[in-house]
């Protein structure tokens, strides 16, 4: 019988399930195993400073490499484990090895959609694609960006720092349309274009099937879950692998954390399936708290940044149909439902978002022209708020 | 040690930090539960400013990302920080404040 932690998938939501292991004191073997080559790293650097001319796709390195021998951490790069057996509880690596485990932890991640444009488009995922990519912007061509979200605006932004002309291809009449709302959307377009990107949206994707050689073409429309192995294994899979609030598969012993999870939020009150580094995190360090016994529940008020040019655009919360909108200033905007807050997006507004953060997960309600009125202190609002509740 | 005047440290409400140099050194001074503190204002995961940060129960969250850290010892709370951040001592007399730092 063992006692063996088995986690697959070398990123950052395994390292950091690992990390939390041995904070708690737990003393069993931990095995981490991944497809890439690389030790764990974060991906967000990837669109962002991983572009520039010195630019270095491993910044987001979690930990050295000798960290993880050093912890007792049996860390398996280049090593893809293709079977999972929940009844023996064993995984089966591609080189055909079986290891038994006490407790799986499926941190797969997800991996970009593709289209249908043969060679000549990248995808920005590892950090290998970031250095094929950051090669690629050396050359002087001009860019071409399919797809108006956050990838693709990252790289686009990267790519005009650097001098090159850009132009965005997106299907949808505005960008982010999944995610915000349309007027704070179009300032995001607006931005863009201020920054001389040729910005075209309600753009048909196919008509590039025959692209040219002269252009870059970067491709960057969403990313699938990486849940087939859980799948194959006999877990209930839907929109990624199904997790409760403490990150239990359908299958006994195996949890999910990260990307790759349709998980049920509790602060919510719905299921989400989130690409960010926040869940990357946050979900697999509380997935390690419940494999080392102490029950978690993971319930945290989404968060997401993306940098686009100077720009630190942060996100909090889940934007809803119906949501009033407020803008506090010109940097950032409120979204309420029944005047609680739901949402907000910020421009260069940490200190806002940060607040905003507290407000959605105290379920304050507060009405909009309080949060519009720059005369009335946010901080102060938040603590009467919280001495209310 | 050298005591370092810090302008303004009294004047901070609740939950408010300034960000001083103080013999060459980046420091954050917070006022949590009524109480002084000063720290590194440089983070220890990635480099940003802690007084730009989220102050809460005693604690001070980088705004990068969320790595809190106690302003008492300094102490690294939560992922994606693991190191500790250097802490100051604070005095306070004759109305003004210093901050205890080596030269």
């Amino acid at each position: 019988m063992t006692d063996r932690v088995v986690i697959v998938g070398a990123g950052q939501a395994g390292a950091r399930a690992a990390e939390a292991l041995r904070k708690g004191g737990f003393a069993a073997p931990i095995s981490i195993y991944g497809d890439e080559a690389h030790e764990p790293y974060e991906r967000p650097v990837l669109s962002k400073e991983g572009l520039a001319s010195n630019g270095n796709a491993l910044t987001g390195r979690v930990f050295p490499r000798p960290w993880y021998a050093q912890q007792g951490i049996d860390l398996h790069t280049s090593q893809r484990i293709t079977a999972v057996d929940a009844t023996a509880q064993r995984v089966i690596s591609e080189g055909g090895e079986s290891v038994a485990y006490a407790a799986l932890l499926l941190c797969t991640g997800s991996r970009p959609r593709k289209l249908d444009l043969g060679e000549k488009a990248h995808y920005l995922r590892t950090a290998q694609d970031c250095e094929q990519l950051r090669g690629l912007l050396a050359t002087g061509k001009p860019l071409l960006v399919i797809g108006g979200g956050f990838i693709g605006l990252e790289v686009a932004a990267a790519a005009r720092a650097r001098g090159l002309e850009v132009t965005v291809c997106e299907q949808q009449p505005t960008l982010l349309s999944r995610v915000l709302p349309e007027v704070v959307s179009s300032r995001i377009a607006a931005l863009h274009r201020e920054r001389g990107v040729s910005l075209q949206l309600e753009h048909d994707v196919s008509s590039h099937s025959r692209v040219a050689a002269t252009k870059v073409v970067v491709v960057g429309v969403g990313v699938a879950p990486n849940s087939e192995l859980a799948a194959d294994a006999g877990a209930v899979v839907a929109n990624g692998v199904v997790v409760d609030e403490y990150c239990r598969t359908s299958l006994p012993n195996v949890y999910a954390a990260g990307d790759v999870t349709n998980h049920f939020n509790p602060l919510l009150g719905r299921r989400l399936r989130l690409e960010s580094w926040q869940n990357a995190q946050n979900q697999a360090i509380a997935a390690a708290n419940n494999i080392a016994g102490k029950p978690t529940i993971y319930a945290e008020v989404p968060w997401f940044w993306s940098d686009q040019y100077d720009i630190n655009i942060q996100m909090v919360g889940v934007m809803e149909p119906g949501m009033q909108l407020v803008w506090r200033g010109d940097r950032t905007a409120f979204g309420l439902i029944d005047e609680r807050l739901v949402f907000a997006v910020g421009f260069n507004a940490g200190g806002d978002i940060r607040l905003a953060k507290r407000l959605i997960e105290i379920r304050a309600a507060i009405p909009g022209n309080k949060l519009a009125d720059l005369s009335l202190n946010l901080k102060d609002l938040v603590r009467r708020q919280a001495v209310q509740n | 040690m050298t005591r370092h005047l810090v302008e303004g440290a009294l004047e901070l409400g609740e939950a408010e930090a300034l960000a001083v140099e103080v013999a060459g050194k980046e420091i954050a001074v917070c006022r949590s539960e009524g109480q002084l503190h000063a720290i590194s204002n440089v983070c220890t995961h990635q480099y940003a400013l802690l007084s730009d940060g989220y102050i809460e129960d005693g604690t001070i969250e980088c705004p990068m990302h969320q790595a809190r850290f106690d302003l008492k010892t300094g102490a690294a709370l939560s992922a994606p920080a693991s190191e500790p951040v250097k802490v100051y001592r604070v005095l306070v007399e004759d109305g003004k404040a210093w901050v205890d730092v080596e030269p």
